[in-house]
C-alpha cells in the first residue's frame, strides 16, 4: 500500500524508532526499579528535559549540515544571564528582556555562521572559540555574580501545566520540534538544506547557495539554544554562570542517540527528542537506584555506544 | 599453437572466480603466460581487470579455480608473498609518497642500510639514478614525490616494481596519463623486459598499444573472459566486439546530419586562472567531443561551463544571447546542465533517496516555498520509467544503486530543467554496457530536440561513436579539430599528445 506523498514524507526513520524503543526500554526499567512511576512523573521529567530537548533540535539541524556547534551551552548560558538581568524580576520588562535575549542569540548564530562559511574555519573550532568568548565575556560583564531574576509570571512557561494535564514547556518543545520538522521536510529551503548537508559539493554544483544555508542553520541553532536558555531560566528563576555548560555535550549525545550522523544529511527531530528524554530518565533511574551522580556519565557513554552499535548492526545486514 | 613461446607456461590461470558478497566479479577466467611473454588485459571499466590484477599481486584472494606459477600452486597470502614468488605490480593510481625523494620512493621498504640500520642515502640515490637511466626515464632521483607530474609518478611506480626483480611485472594502465612520447618509452621498456625473459601483464584502454605490444590478449567483459588470443589471430574489431559484447553499431545511435543548424554555444577567448583563452562553438543539436590525456584542461573547462570556477574574461554566447556564467546558479539559469565526472562526490547525496536526489530541479521550478510532494512523486515515477532506473522504489537510497542507475538519476535531475546545453564529463565512467547504451541513445534523442552537447571523455570509442566533431586538448589548449568523416583513434591520440593539427597535415602532405 502506498501512503499519500505528504504522509510518506513524514514516515519515521528506523533510527527514530530505535531511539524510541530505547526510551521505552528505559521507562520499563525505571518502572521495575522503582515500582511506581506515574504518568505525572514521566511528564514532569519531560518538563525538565524541555530546555535540553529544544537546544538538541538546533544541534540536530547543525549535524544535518555535517557540522557541529560547540557553543550551544554557552549561548544558552548567555540567554539565562541576559534574560534575568533585563527582567530584573519585573514582568513589565518582558518585551525588552525577550527582544534583547533573542537578538543576542541570533547575533551569536550569525557570527558562528560567518566564521564557518566566510572564514572557512572548521565548525567545531569556530564554535569552540565563540563559546570561549561568550563564557569569558559573561564573567567580565557580571563580575562573576550575575544579578536579576525571572518574575513568577514568566516562570509559568515551565512551571505551568496546560489544563493541568501537560506542562507548557512540553507543549512549546513539541511545537518548536514540529515547526522545524515542517521546515526541513516540507519546504523548498529545508529540502535544499538537507541536500547540501548530505553533499555540499553536489549541492553547490546544482546551484544551491549552500553557504547561505549553513549560516542559516547556525542562526537557527543559536536561536534554539537561546530559547532553551530561556526555558531553563524559567525553571531556575535566577541567573547563574555556566548553568548550561553541560548542554553542549548532552545535545550531541542526544541527537546521536536519536539517529543523527556526523556525515550529515539526516534530520530526525523525533529521534533527537527521544534522545533528550533518554538522558533525563537516565538521571531519574540513577536516583531511583541511588547510584552516584558520576555513574550518569558512564551510563550515558554506554547508551551512545549501544545506540550506534545497533545502527551499525542493522546496516550490515 | 603459440610459435613464440614453445616452452611450458610460466603461469597458468585455470578457471578462477571471485565474488564480493553476492556480486560475482570474475567467472571462470583461464589463460596462460609464458616466460618473456607480454599479455594485454583488455576490458571496459568494471569488467574485472583490476580484480584479476589484485588477485595476481596478492591483494585479493580468489574463490574458485587454480593458479599455478612455475608448476606450483599460487595462492599468495598478501603482496609480500606475491613479490617473493616473483610477481610485482605497478599501480595506476600511484602511491607515491610526497615527502620522500624519487629514490626513497623507488627503494621504499628495501632501502640499502649500513650495519647500524641507518639508510645509505648516497648509495640509494646513485642506484636509483642508474636504474632510471637504464629504463630510459629522465627523472632526477633527488626530486621529491610531490613535485612529480602524473607521467613521472607512473614512471617511478614502474621503477619501484622493477626493483623487486619480478619474473612477472603487472602494469595497471601504465600509459593512461602519459603523452605519446612517454607512452612509447613504456612500450619500449616492455620490449626490453621481454627480451630479458621477464613476462609483462598490462592493462590498457588503447587498442593500438595492445595491437602493437601484446603477444597474447585476454578480454574480460562483466567478469567473464570473452576472448583469449595470441598475436596475429585477432584484430581490433575482435577486441571491441569481445569488450562490449556486441557490435558497436548496436551501442551507439546513428547520428543525423546537422549541416543547416545554427550556433547554440560560442565561446570566444574565454579564460580563467586554470585555463588559457579558449574558443569553440557548438551548433544546435550537435555533440562536440572533447578528447585529451588525463588532466589536460578537461576539468577546468567543465568547471568553467557549469559556473563552479567561472571564466574571468572573454565572451560566452548561448542561443544568441551573451551569458555570464559567474556561479553555478547563473549557469543553470542560462540553460546549462552539467553532469560531473565524479558522480559520487559531485553529483549525488548517496545517503538520500532516489526521489530527493532526482527531484531537486523539478520541485524548485514548481514551487517557491512549500514542497509540491504529490508532483514530486509523480515526477519521480515518470522519470524512473523514462530512464529505466532499476530500484526497489523511489525511497531507496541512491548509494545502493549500480553505477549506471546512479548516473541515470543524475541525468533525470538535470533534464527536468530542459537545458539548452548539456555538458557531460565522463558520463559513462564505470557503468555497464547496457546503461551506457541507454545513456547514448538518450543523449542522441535530446540533440534531436535541439539540445547541444559537450562530451568530455577519455573513452575513445565513446567519443568516436557519439560525437559529431572532436576537439583535442593538450596542456589546457585546443590542439586540433576532427570532423566525423576523419575520426580515428590514431588521429585523436596524436593530436592529444600535443602534436598540433598543422604539423599532422604537413606530415600527411609529405606522405602523399
Amino acid at each position: 500500500m502506498t501512503l499519500p506523498p505528504a504522509l510518506a514524507n513524514a514516515r519515521p526513520a528506523h533510527a527514530t524508532l530505535r531511539a524510541m524503543g530505547l526510551l521505552a526500554l528505559l521507562l520499563i526499567v525505571l518502572f521495575v526499579a522503582s515500582g511506581k512511576v506515574s504518568m505525572q512523573q514521566v511528564l514532569d521529567n519531560a518538563r525538565q528535559a524541555a530546555p535540553l530537548g529544544i537546544i538538541a533540535l538546533g544541534q540536530a539541524l547543525i549535524l544535518m549540515m555535517g557540522r557541529l556547534d560547540l557553543s550551544v551551552g554557552a549561548t544558552a548560558g548567555l540567554a539565562n544571564v541576559v534574560l534575568a538581568s533585563a527582567f530584573a524580576g519585573d514582568m513589565s520588562n518582558m518585551p525588552l528582556a525577550l527582544t534583547l535575549t533573542i537578538g543576542l542569540g541570533l547575533l551569536v548564530g550569525l557570527c558562528n555562521g560567518l566564521l564557518v562559511v566566510t572564514l572557512r574555519i572548521p565548525s567545531f573550532l569556530a564554535t569552540l572559540a565563540t563559546s570561549l568568548v561568550l563564557t569569558g565575556g559573561l564573567l567580565v560583564y557580571t563580575g562573576g555574580s550575575p544579578r536579576g531574576s525571572i518574575p513568577a509570571g514568566f516562570r509559568q512557561i515551565s512551571e505551568g501545566w496546560l489544563f493541568g494535564v501537560i506542562p507548557w514547556s512540553v507543549v512549546i518543545w513539541a511545537v518548536i520540534g514540529s515547526l522545524l520538522m515542517l521546515f526541513v521536510h516540507y519546504t523548498l529551503a529545508g529540502r535544499k538544506m538537507l541536500f547540501s548537508g548530505a553533499n555540499p559539493v553536489a549541492a553547490r554544483l546544482s546551484g544551491i547557495a549552500a553557504g547561505r544555508l549553513v549560516i542559516l542553520s547556525f542562526i537557527i541553532a543559536s536561536l534554539m539554544a537561546t530559547l532553551g536558555g530561556i526555558m531553563l531560566s524559567a525553571i531556575t528563576g535566577t541567573a547563574s554562570i555556566g548553568i548550561a555548560n553541560s548542554y553542549t555535550v548532552d545535545t550531541i549525545a542526544a541527537v546521536v542517540i536519536g539517529g543523527a550522523l556526523f556525515s550529515g544529511g539526516v534530520f530526525l527531530p523525533a529521534g533527537a527528542a527521544a534522545g533528550s528524554l533518554i538522558l533525563f530518565f537516565l538521571q531519574s533511574l540513577l536516583y531511583v537506584l541511588s547510584l552516584p551522580p558520576a555513574a550518569r556519565f558512564i551510563l550515558q557513554g554506554a547508551i551512545i555506544i549501544a545506540a550506534l552499535a545497533l545502527a551499525n548492526l542493522k546496516k550490515d545486514r | 599453437m603459440n610459435a613464440q613461446a614453445p616452452q611450458t607456461p610460466l603461469m597458468t590461470v585455470a578457471g578462477i572466480s571471485k565474488a564480493f558478497g553476492r556480486n560475482t566479479v570474475l567467472k571462470n577466467v583461464s589463460f596462460s603466460l609464458a616466460a618473456g611473454e607480454v599479455l594485454a588485459l583488455v576490458g571496459e571499466n568494471g569488467a574485472g581487470k583490476s580484480t584479476l590484477m589484485n588477485i595476481l599481486s596478492g591483494n585479493l584472494s580468489y574463490d574458485g579455480g587454480e593458479i599455478e606459477l612455475e608448476a606450483e600452486p599460487y595462492r599468495p597470502a598478501g603482496p609480500a608473498e606475491a613479490v617473493r614468488r616473483g610477481i610485482a605490480i605497478a599501480h595506476q593510481e600511484t602511491a607515491i609518497m610526497p615527502d620522500l625523494t624519487v629514490a626513497e620512493n623507488i627503494y621504499f621498504r628495501r632501502e640499502p642500510r649500513n650495519r647500524f640500520g641507518f639508510l645509505r642515502q648516497r648509495r640509494m640515490h646513485g642506484d636509483a639514478a642508474a636504474l632510471l637511466a637504464e629504463l630510459g626515464f629522465a627523472i632526477d632521483p633527488h626530486r621529491f614525490g610531490r613535485t612529480l607530474s602524473a607521467a613521472e609518478r607512473q614512471m617511478v611506480e614502474i621503477s619501484r616494481a622493477l626493483v623487486q626483480a619480478p619474473r612477472i611485472l603487472v602494469l595497471d594502465e601504465p600509459t593512461a596519463s602519459l603523452s605519446a612520447h612517454a607512452a612509447d618509452t613504456v612500450l619500449q621498456l616492455m620490449k626490453t623486459l621481454k627480451a630479458r625473459g621477464t613476462s609483462v601483464i598490462f592493462i590498457s584502454h588503447r587498442l593500438s598499444e595492445v595491437m602493437d605490444a601484446a603477444d597474447r590478449v585476454v578480454v574480460l567483459k562483466d567478469g567473464e573472459m570473452t576472448l583469449e588470443a595470441t598475436r596475429g589471430t585477432f584484430d581490433r574489431d575482435d577486441l571491441i566486439q569481445a569488450m562490449v559484447g556486441r557490435k558497436l553499431s548496436n551501442i551507439f545511435p546513428t547520428r543525423p546530419d546537422l549541416d543547416a543548424s545554427d550556433v547554440m554555444l560560442s565561446i570566444e577567448k574565454a579564460h580563467n586562472s586554470a585555463l588559457p583563452p579558449i574558443s569553440l562553438t557548438v551548433r544546435r543539436g550537435e555533440i562536440l567531443g572533447i578528447a585529451g590525456l588525463e588532466g589536460q584542461g578537461q576539468k577546468p573547462l567543465a568547471e568553467a561551463l557549469c559556473g563552479a570556477r567561472p571564466f574571468a574574461g572573454g565572451t560566452v554566447r548561448l542561443d544568441g544571447e551573451p551569458v555570464r556564467l559567474n556561479s553555478t546558479a547563473a549557469a543553470i539559469a542560462a540553460g546549462i546542465a552539467s553532469i560531473p565526472d565524479d558522480r559520487k562526490h559531485e553529483g549525488l547525496a548517496l545517503g538520500l533517496s532516489i526521489r530527493i536526489n532526482m527531484s531537486l530541479f523539478a520541485i524548485s521550478d514548481a514551487s517557491r516555498f512549500g514542497l509540491p510532494l504529490a508532483r514530486e512523486r509523480e515526477f519521480g515515477e515518470v522519470a524512473r520509467k523514462r530512464f529505466s532506473i532499476r530500484s526497489t522504489d523511489l525511497e531507496q537510497p541512491v548509494g545502493e544503486l549500480s553505477g549506471g542507475n546512479q548516473q541515470k538519476v543524475v541525468f533525470a535531475r538535470w533534464l527536468a530543467r530542459r537545458p539548452k546545453l548539456l555538458v557531460l564529463h565522463e558520463p559513462t565512467k564505470g557503468i555497464d554496457v547496457q546503461s551506457k547504451s541507454e545513456i547514448y541513445h538518450l543523449v542522441n534523442e535530446l540533440t534531436q530536440q535541439g539540445v547541444s552537447v559537450i562530451l568530455i571523455s577519455s573513452d575513445l570509442l565513446e567519443l568516436i561513436g557519439l560525437s559529431d566533431r572532436i576537439l583535442t586538448l593538450y596542456e589546457n589548449k585546443v590542439t586540433g579539430q576532427i570532423e566525423r568523416a576523419d575520426f580515428s583513434e590514431e588521429k585523436i591520440m596524436r593530436l592529444s599528445a600535443g602534436i598540433v593539427a598543422e604539423q599532422l597535415e604537413r606530415e600527411g602532405a609529405e606522405h602523399a
